[in-house]
């Protein structure tokens, strides 16, 4: 920096302009982000909100408890489940809608609507689709001849898992779609056509040329969805609200449970933690790996 | 592809995925315009037999449904405002200023930006509580604050990023201020990205349902992601035209935005969701 | 008096030097232009001057006054983008009234200054047109206006014409001109064309690496190079440049290299390395001591070049069209001497040599 006036005004203003940003930032993120840590070491009744230090003790309690490994399993198996789902249908609808067909700005917004709409609405609707009696779910498959009975699909396992997993497929895979959407629109088509003229059937020009061109929108994607998946509240606890008993339950919605149903808002804040120590460590761990397969790649 | 049978299959069959993919939204609407008693017949009528809007009717004047649609309205303009007005200052701020700690900030609004609610909840829980705003649509303002604010400025940067250095140069050498440049030049270059960045804070504030339902546990300050839910809570025996037909008044501004402005939906995402 | 002035400016971005240590006097009303190649320093030099960067150490001068922190809207400058930067969302009037605007300049004096500008720019029928309805010839127009209507004591020029295509640049390049003596302010023009510097400038600034080569009259850099980048830059086709070396020869000393001897009357020291500078329209193919053999020939209609083998390098030469010459051919040569250029080939100075063709 030099020191230059003007230069030094500039840059006072710049501050003055990013102020109100990290003023925000201090008072919504990074104290609730310390103070997490913070309650954490503690045991706080929720409605008194009277606690008492005890140190590591709410982690010690977690490592022994059952119930937060079975979350943890849970959260883990619905994230690649319904992530898997997302991508392999994201890309599959892209390709797809990439392609001329007829009204093609209608049929997007409408593969993309799931997205937009808030969650509580595509619960409502899915609830009712899933209705044991009178749901449109159950018939339709009733009249395929798959069942003989109509299923409960959000109160035994393991179709609660199973429906929740769907329903998640279904409400964000447009995200990938309009990732792999924009991407595709990149490709030149002389690759293509470069492709075509070397003898390549439309197989190989997908694995050849727009596998590798998706590839690093793809990363990003995955990246993205994987956190979002990991931490997704509203979804599973308006379908099944964690259950049979926690047979759905995933670390969120240990983190309200703890806080707002057994009123331990410092065993909730060390879940809470945990779970972020988890979701960083994959992340890293991904990044590293993305990282490497790049590298080679280059090579 | 080349013949014309295959195109008119390939088209059959896209549209097929498309309806599938859309069809419980299409059944939201074609449940909310049928008469509670259709509801359960079996099997079940596609096309309502008879078509009212009696479901609307009772929404409106027999639940505070109406009372839940203005505290979304105030909270999602209210969100949309203070985050837009902050991120874009900020933004333009990352974009063409030079100091220290820059690029340490615009990290940090990256990893903000993937942070988990349920991290922060409890803590804003206890701080609101502290300021004794809890149970106000103020303090689901500055709630939202957390996750709109990050995404705002992440998605605001990458467009003024697209803004030549050039149009700013100008403004100096023609005689403006730094402020005068950002206001005659900067902010109608960066009206488009503006736009796309009000609509999906709006919408991410219309749709957001976790701190709802920890911070605000009245009627006068319910939004309708949980209002709605209560609704399906409190009542006996669930009625689902009814829920459906909020579920559609729910998701209007939804499909008016889809109707109107898709197209800067479209570009916010090719800005800051995804950058390859 | 000079007009504007650069005292020992040196400019670095983090640990990347753009500008090293730059002195430059431009007097009142002359045309100077910044030629180098990209990444030289010349743009950075006049962002410097138009207050969009700041020195790191020295002191630019406008006038009689220190400028370094003085914002850009307050130099008394105007400045001319490569990108024409103008306003996309306003109107070409509203972009020309732009400056006017911001210095408070009142409605009426606003529009009649702009009707005035359009006038001469030939853009009165253009006005109530957005920059993107407009071709690129137009858009430049109209970044000359928006420069124009302020009349600033110096107009900067960041490689206005580099967006043209060939026949409009150089129509341009006639109405720059024409425009400079009209309106008698000191222009100052950043290209990395050598035709566009030699033609318009009144003198040249050449830079290289963040530093100034040479500064002198177009003639001047062409007929007397500084030192081997300036030799080696300017001119079209480049000047040939042969190294060999300076040796004892009778009582004094010759240069020598593999196929070429020429006398050295004096200065230069015996065993000191040189490079000897030959433009293409100083090497006389048909008759002399020296051989060259043809290797290629490039007829352009009112010339041809030749490229030729002289001692194991190429060389270019420049001939009237209508001699033949075969490729393959082997064919005598000789030189100018008197136009002949020497420069040290270890620190790149020119060398001042008088040559001489050896007694045959």
């Amino acid at each position: 920096m030099s020191g230059n006036p003007l230069d030094k005004r500039y840059a006072v203003l710049g501050a003055m302009l990013i102020a109100p940003t990290v003023l925000v930032f201090c008072a919504v993120i990074v104290y609730p982000l310390v103070s997490a840590l913070y309650l954490s070491l503690f045991t706080i009744f929720t409605p008194t909100l009277r606690g008492s230090f005890v140190g590591l003790g709410n982690y010690a309690y977690l490592v022994n408890s059952p119930e937060f490994w079975r979350s943890l399993w849970n959260t883990l198996l619905w994230t690649i489940c319904t992530l898997a789902l997302q991508i392999v249908f994201g890309v599959a609808a892209a390709l797809m809608l990439h392609q001329n067909i007829v009204f093609r700005s209608l049929a997007r917004s409408l593969i993309l609507f799931p997205y937009f709409v808030s969650t509580v609405v595509a619960v409502l609707v899915w609830r009712w689709l899933f209705n044991d009696l009178y749901g449109v779910m159950n018939h339709l498959m009733l009249m395929a001849g798959l069942i003989k009975m109509p299923l409960d699909w959000l109160g035994s396992m393991p179709n609660a898992m199973i429906s929740i997993i769907l329903v998640g497929a279904w409400k964000y895979f447009p995200f990938v779609v309009i990732a792999v959407l924009a991407r595709l629109q990149t490709i030149p088509d002389a690759l293509y056509e470069a492709a075509k003229i070397d003898g390549a059937g439309a197989w190989s020009r997908f694995v050849d040329i727009t596998l590798p061109q998706l590839r690093d929108v793809l990363v990003v994607v995955v990246l993205l969805r994987a956190i979002w998946d990991f931490k997704e509240f509203d979804l599973i606890y308006l379908l099944t609200g964690g259950g049979p008993i926690i047979a759905t339950q995933t670390l969120p919605l240990m983190v309200y449970k703890d806080a707002f149903g057994l009123n331990d808002m410092g065993r909730a804040s060390a879940v809470a933690v945990s779970m972020m120590l988890v979701m960083l460590s994959f992340m890293v761990l991904y990044l590293k790996l993305a990282g490497r397969d790049e590298r080679e790649s280059q090579r | 592809m080349k013949t014309i049978a295959g195109r008119i299959a390939f088209n059959l069959f896209a549209w097929t995925v498309v309806l599938v993919t859309a069809f419980p939204l299409i059944w939201m609407i074609l449940t909310s315009v049928k008469p509670q008693f259709e509801l359960f017949r079996i099997p079940p009528t596609f096309w309502p037999e008879q078509i009212t809007f009696e479901h609307y009717v009772r929404l409106i004047y027999e639940t505070p449904f109406l009372k839940y649609m203005r505290n979304s309205l105030i909270l999602g303009f209210a969100t949309t405002i203070v985050v837009v007005v902050v991120a874009t200052l900020g933004a333009h701020s990352l974009v063409r200023f030079r100091y220290p700690g820059r690029e340490r900030l615009a990290q940090m609004v990256l990893f903000t930006y993937l942070l988990p609610s349920v991290v922060l909840i409890l803590p804003l829980y206890l701080m609101m509580v502290w300021l004794g705003i809890a149970n106000t649509i103020f303090s689901l303002v500055i709630a939202y604050t957390t996750f709109a604010l990050p995404y705002a400025l992440w998605l605001l940067r990458s467009f003024m990023q697209g803004i030549p250095d050039d149009l700013e140069a100008a403004a100096l050498v023609d005689g403006a201020t730094r402020m005068e440049a950002f206001v005659d030049v900067i902010l109608p270059q960066a009206l488009p990205g503006i736009i796309s960045t009000s609509l999906f804070t709006f919408i991410l504030a219309w749709n957001e349902y976790l701190y709802a339902l920890v911070l605000v546990n009245t009627d006068e300050a319910r939004p309708l992601t949980t209002g709605v839910m209560s609704m399906l809570v409190s009542a006996f025996n669930i009625e689902w035209s009814l829920l459906m037909a909020a579920s559609v008044m729910m998701s209007l501004p939804l499909i008016i935005i889809f109707a109107f402005l898709q197209t800067y939906l479209t570009r916010g995402f090719g800005a800051g969701g995804v950058k390859g | 008096m000079a007009d504007v002035l650069f005292q020992k400016v040196r400019k670095a971005f983090g640990s990347a030097v753009a500008v090293k240590s730059l002195d430059l006097a431009i007097g009142s009303g002359e045309f100077v232009s910044l030629l180098g190649p990209s990444g030289c320093g010349k743009t950075t030099t006049l962002r410097m001057l138009a207050g969009l960067e700041f020195p790191t150490e020295g002191e630019i001068r406008i006038g009689d006054r220190v400028v370094n922190a003085v914002p850009p809207g307050q130099r008394d400058i105007a400045m001319v983008f490569q990108s024409y930067a103008l306003y996309p969302h306003m109107s070409v009037a509203e972009n020309i009234a732009y400056p006017l605007k911001k210095r408070g300049i009142g409605r009426a004096e606003r529009d009649a200054k702009v009707a005035s500008v359009a006038a001469t720019l030939q853009l009165g029928a253009l006005l109530d047109r957005k920059p993107r309805q407009l071709s690129g010839g137009q858009q430049q127009r109209v970044a000359l206006g928006r420069a124009l209507v302020r009349d600033p004591k110096v107009f900067l020029l960041d490689e206005p014409l580099s967006n043209l295509d060939a026949k409009l640049r150089a129509h341009m390049r006639a109405e720059l001109i024409e425009l400079h003596r009209k309106l008698g302010k000191t222009f100052i023009y950043v290209t990395h064309d050598q035709l566009e510097a030699m033609t318009m400038s009144d003198r040249v600034a050449v830079m290289h690496e963040g530093d100034l080569q040479q500064f002198g009259a177009p003639m001047q850099v062409y007929e007397k190079p500084a030192n081997l980048f300036v030799a080696g830059f300017i001119g079209s086709p480049a000047m040939n440049l042969l190294a060999g070396v300076l040796e004892p020869s009778g009582s004094g000393l010759a240069f020598v290299r593999q196929g070429l001897r020429l006398a050295v009357g004096d200065g230069g020291q015996a065993g000191q390395k040189v490079t000897l500078g030959v433009r293409p329209e100083d090497i006389a193919l048909g008759s002399g001591p020296f051989v060259a053999t043809v290797r290629i020939v490039e007829p352009t209609g009112h010339e041809t070049i030749v490229i030729a083998d002289i001692g194991g390098q190429s060389a270019i030469v420049r001939v009237q069209p209508d001699t033949a010459y075969a490729v393959g051919s082997e064919t005598p040569f000789a030189v100018r001497t008197s136009r002949l250029h020497a420069f040290d080939s270890v620190t790149g100075a020119r060398l001042d040599l008088a040559f001489a063709l050896p007694a045959s």
